[in-house]
C-alpha cells in the first residue's frame, strides 16, 4: 500500500498527523533543516517522536536538507549519530556531503534524496541508487509520463509531493531571499520572494500599470489523480506544510487517508472525490491544481492578483475529553450557543449538531467562546474522543 | 595565477575574445544548457579555431528524460575532444562514466555546492573541477580551494542567475493581462526600486542579480582560484569586451558590486 507522508512542524502536529491517518511523518531538527521558522524538534523530542510513531507501526523521517557552508558542518556527524540512536527511519538530504558522512562513518541511517536536488530523470535516479540512496523525492516539475519512465527504468522507491505549496523555481535553484533579505534560501531562510509583487519592465517601460507581475504558482492538489499516481508505482505521497496548523494537517491528512483507503477498497467514486475536494478547498487559503503532472503549466497555474490568502476560522475547538455526557474542549476560534458545528475524527464520519449551552471550566454558563485556548464544556450525547476537532458546519458540502 | 575564462554573446564575439589574452572560453550547447545568451550546436564547435585556449562546454540544464538521448549523442561527440564539460545534472556524470570521460567534468550547480565536504564528495567521483556558487564569502571560497584537490572556477564578473524556473513566467503574465509585447530586455522592479534582469528562453525563466558582480578589485585576494569566469550574459558586447581587457590588466575600478563576497548570508532566522 502506498505511504501517506505528512509534515510535522512540532510534536503536537506529529501526533495529530499520525492519528489522523499518516503512515509516516517528516520534520526538521533544530539544525540543518530548510524550515528555519518552523519550531523543529530537539533530540529528546525526536526520540519521543520515533517512539510514538513506532508504537503505531509508523515511520519518522528527518530533514537534514540545507545546502551546507563550511562552518555548518560542525557537529553534523554527532547529530547524525544521535538521529540513528533515536531510531529515525530515514533522513532526507539535499547536500551529498551528508550522504558521504553517513556512509563513510557507517552511521545506521537510511538516506532519501530531497526534492531540493531537482531529480527529474532516470539517469540521475540510477546514479543515486548506485550511491546507496534508498528513495528519491522527485522534482515537482515531473510529468506523469516522466514519473512512470523513471520508476520503470530504475525500480527506485519514488516519493512525490501531492499537496501543498510549490516553489515557483526548480527547488534549490532560487536564492531570491539571499538577495532581497540576506536570508539564505537554501539554509532555511526562504522569505517567499516569488510571492511578492513586482513591476515588469520591457525595454525599460512598465508593461502594465494595473496588474503586478509575480512568479507565484498556485498550490498543488493531486486528489483527483490518486488512482493514476498509485498505478504508476509511486511509493510515498507527500503533503507539504511543516508550518501549517494542526487543523490544516488533520483535515488534509484525514481526507487523503480516506481517499487512499477508499481507492484500495474500490470505493473512491467521482462523487467521493468531489466531496473530499470541497473539504480540501475549505481548509486551503490558496487555489490549487495539478501543476506539471498532466500538462505543462500556463498562466492558469499562477497567481497574478497578489496575496489573497485568508486565514481560516473554521477550527473552533480541540476536544480534550469526553466523560460520556460532557465534552471538554480547548477553544480555538469564536463560536456561540446555537451555531451549527461539526466534529471530525480520525476514526468516524463527521458529526453535525447545534451547539448547546456552553460552560466555562468552573461550570458557569458562558454560551459564547471568544478566548482562544479557553477550556469550555458542553453536553453531547454522541461519543467523541480526545484530539477530535470541532469546526464550523460544512453541511452544505 | 588564475586563468581567465569568458563566455560570449555570439560566434562573432567568441572570435573577437579569442584574440585577447584570455585562457579559455565557455560555450553553451543548444538544448542542453540554460542561462546563456548564445547557444551553439556541438558540431559547430569543432570548426572554431580556439587558438590553443581551453574550451569549456556548458551542459548545465536540469535534464528531463526526454533530454537524455540527445545528451548522450552530444557527449559521445565530445568524449575524444580536448574539452572540459560544465554540468548541473548528475545524469551527465552517469553518462560520462559510461563513456569513460569523467575526468572532463566540472560540477556547476549554481547554488547547491557550497562547502569543502560537498566538493570532496564530487572530487571522490573523479571529476576534475567545481564551479563554485557566488552565494558564499571569499574566505569560504578560499577554504574550499585550500581543502579540495580539484580545480575551482568562480565568477568574477557577470550577472549571476538567482532564480530559475521551468515555467514561462513572462509569457504567462503577458497572457494573463492580455498584452502582446516584443521587448528585447525585461526587468522586474521591487517596491524599493531595485531592478533585476529577467530572461525567458526555451527551457524556462531566469532572474539575475540586480547588478553585475564585479570582483576586479579583489582578484589578488583569490588568486589561488584556478579559473576566474567572466559571464557575458545580459551585457552588450562592447562593454563586455572592454571589461575583459580591464580584467586581463587587473585595473582597479570604483563602485563595484560584489554580492556576498564579503558578507555571509543569514543562516538561522530567529
Amino acid at each position: 500500500m502506498v505511504e501517506l507522508l505528512a509534515p510535522a512542524g512540532n510534536l503536537e502536529r506529529l501526533k495529530i498527523a499520525l492519528l489522523y491517518g499518516a503512515d509516516a511523518v517528516y520534520f526538521g531538527g533544530v539544525n540543518y533543516s530548510l524550515r528555519a521558522n518552523a519550531k523543529n524538534l530537539k533530540i529528546d523530542e525526536i526520540k519521543e517522536a520515533c517512539d510514538y510513531a513506532h508504537s503505531l507501526s509508523k515511520k519518522v523521517y528527518v530533514t537534514v536538507n540545507i545546502v551546507f557552508h563550511n562552518d555548518d558542518v560542525l557537529g553534523l556527524e554527532d547529530y547524525l549519530r544521535q538521529l540513528a540512536s533515536c531510531g529515525v527511519d530515514a533522513i532526507i538530504v539535499s547536500d551529498p556531503l551528508v550522504l558521504k558522512m553517513v556512509f563513510d562513518n557507517k552511521i545506521d541511517l537510511e538516506v532519501h534524496l530531497s526534492t531540493q536536488y531537482s531529480t527529474v530523470n532516470y539517469e540521475a535516479v540510477n546514479f543515486w541508487k548506485d550511491m546507496g540512496v534508498k528513495r528519491i523525492v522527485l522534482g515537482r516539475e515531473t510529468s506523469k509520463e516522466e514519473i512512470k519512465e523513471i520508476i520503470d527504468k530504475t525500480g527506485m522507491d519514488v516519493e512525490m509531493f501531492i499537496h501543498g505549496a510549490m516553489c515557483a523555481s526548480y527547488s534549490g535553484r532560487c536564492v531570491l531571499s539571499n538577495y532581497f533579505t540576506n536570508r539564505d534560501a537554501n539554509r532555511g531562510g526562504c522569505a517567499q520572494i516569488c510571492r511578492w509583487n513586482f513591476d515588469l519592465l520591457g525595454d525599460d517601460k512598465k508593461i502594465d500599470t494595473k496588474t503586478k507581475f509575480t512568479m507565484s504558482s498556485k498550490d498543488l492538489c493531486m486528489l483527483e489523480y490518486l488512482d493514476d499516481i498509485i498505478s504508476l508505482g509511486v511509493k510515498s505521497l507527500k503533503v507539504e506544510g511543516r508550518m501549517r496548523s494542526v487543523y490544516y494537517i488533520a483535515t488534509v491528512i484525514n481526507v487523503y487517508r480516506r481517499a487512499i483507503d477508499e481507492y484500495y477498497m474500490g470505493k473512491l467514486t467521482k462523487e467521493r472525490i468531489k466531496y473530499f475536494r470541497k473539504i480540501l478547498n475549505r481548509v486551503a487559503n490558496r487555489d490549487s491544481c495539478d501543476q506539471f503532472f498532466n500538462c505543462f503549466p500556463t498562466e492558469r497555474e499562477q497567481y497574478f492578483l497578489g496575496r489573497e490568502e485568508v486565514s481560516n476560522q473554521d477550527y473552533l475547538a480541540l476536544i480534550d475529553d469526553y466523560d460520556g455526557e460532557y465534552v471538554t474542549a480547548i477553544s480555538k476560534n469564536y463560536f456561540k450557543k446555537g451555531d451549527r458545528v461539526q466534529i471530525i475524527s480520525p476514526k468516524r464520519e463527521v458529526i453535525s449538531f447545534t451547539m448547546p449551552d456552553i460552560y466555562d471550566s468552573n461550570g458557569n454558563i458562558i454560551n459564547v467562546s471568544n478566548h482562544p485556548e479557553e477550556i469550555i464544556r458542553f453536553k453531547l450525547d454522541i461519543p467523541v474522543e480526545r484530539l477530535d476537532m470541532m469546526r464550523t458546519s460544512q453541511e452544505e458540502i | 595565477m588564475s586563468k581567465l575564462v569568458v563566455s560570449a554573446n555570439s560566434k562573432k564575439q567568441i572570435d573577437s575574445l579569442l584574440s585577447k589574452n584570455i585562457d579559455g572560453v565557455i560555450l553553451s550547447i543548444k538544448g542542453l544548457a540554460v542561462n546563456a545568451s548564445f547557444y551553439i550546436d556541438v558540431d559547430s564547435i569543432f570548426s572554431i579555431d580556439f587558438k590553443g585556449k581551453e574550451v569549456f562546454i556548458n551542459l548545465n540544464k536540469i535534464m528531463h528524460n526526454s533530454d537524455l538521448a540527445y545528451l548522450r549523442m552530444v557527449m559521445n561527440k565530445l568524449k575524444n575532444k580536448d574539452v572540459k564539460i560544465l554540468f548541473y545534472d548528475i545524469a551527465v556524470y552517469n553518462i560520462a562514466k559510461e563513456y569513460n570521460m569523467i575526468d572532463k567534468l566540472i560540477i556547476h550547480q549554481d547554488h547547491l555546492n557550497a562547502s569543502i565536504l560537498s566538493n570532496n564528495f564530487y572530487s571522490s567521483l573523479g571529476i576534475c573541477g567545481s564551479y563554485i556558487t557566488s552565494d558564499i564569502t571569499y574566505k569560504q571560497l578560499l577554504d574550499i580551494k585550500k581543502n579540495s584537490n580539484i580545480k575551482i572556477m568562480f565568477t568574477v564578473y557577470g550577472y549571476e542567475p538567482i532564480f530559475y524556473s521551468r515555467r514561462y513566467l513572462i509569457t504567462n503574465y503577458l497572457k494573463y493581462i492580455n498584452v502582446s509585447d516584443d521587448s528585447k530586455k525585461y526587468k522586474i522592479v521591487s517596491d524599493n526600486g531595485s531592478e533585476y534582469p529577467i530572461n525567458e528562453e526555451e527551457y524556462g525563466t531566469t532572474v539575475y542579480t540586480p547588478e553585475v558582480i564585479n570582483l576586479i578589485n579583489y582578484l589578488d585576494e583569490i588568486d589561488s582560484i584556478d579559473y576566474f569566469v567572466m559571464n557575458s550574459n545580459n551585457i552588450i558586447d562592447s562593454e563586455f569586451n572592454k571589461m575583459v581587457d580591464k580584467f586581463i590588466n587587473r585595473e582597479k575600478m570604483d563602485d563595484t558590486y560584489i554580492g556576498f563576497f564579503n558578507t555571509d548570508t543569514i543562516y538561522k532566522v530567529k
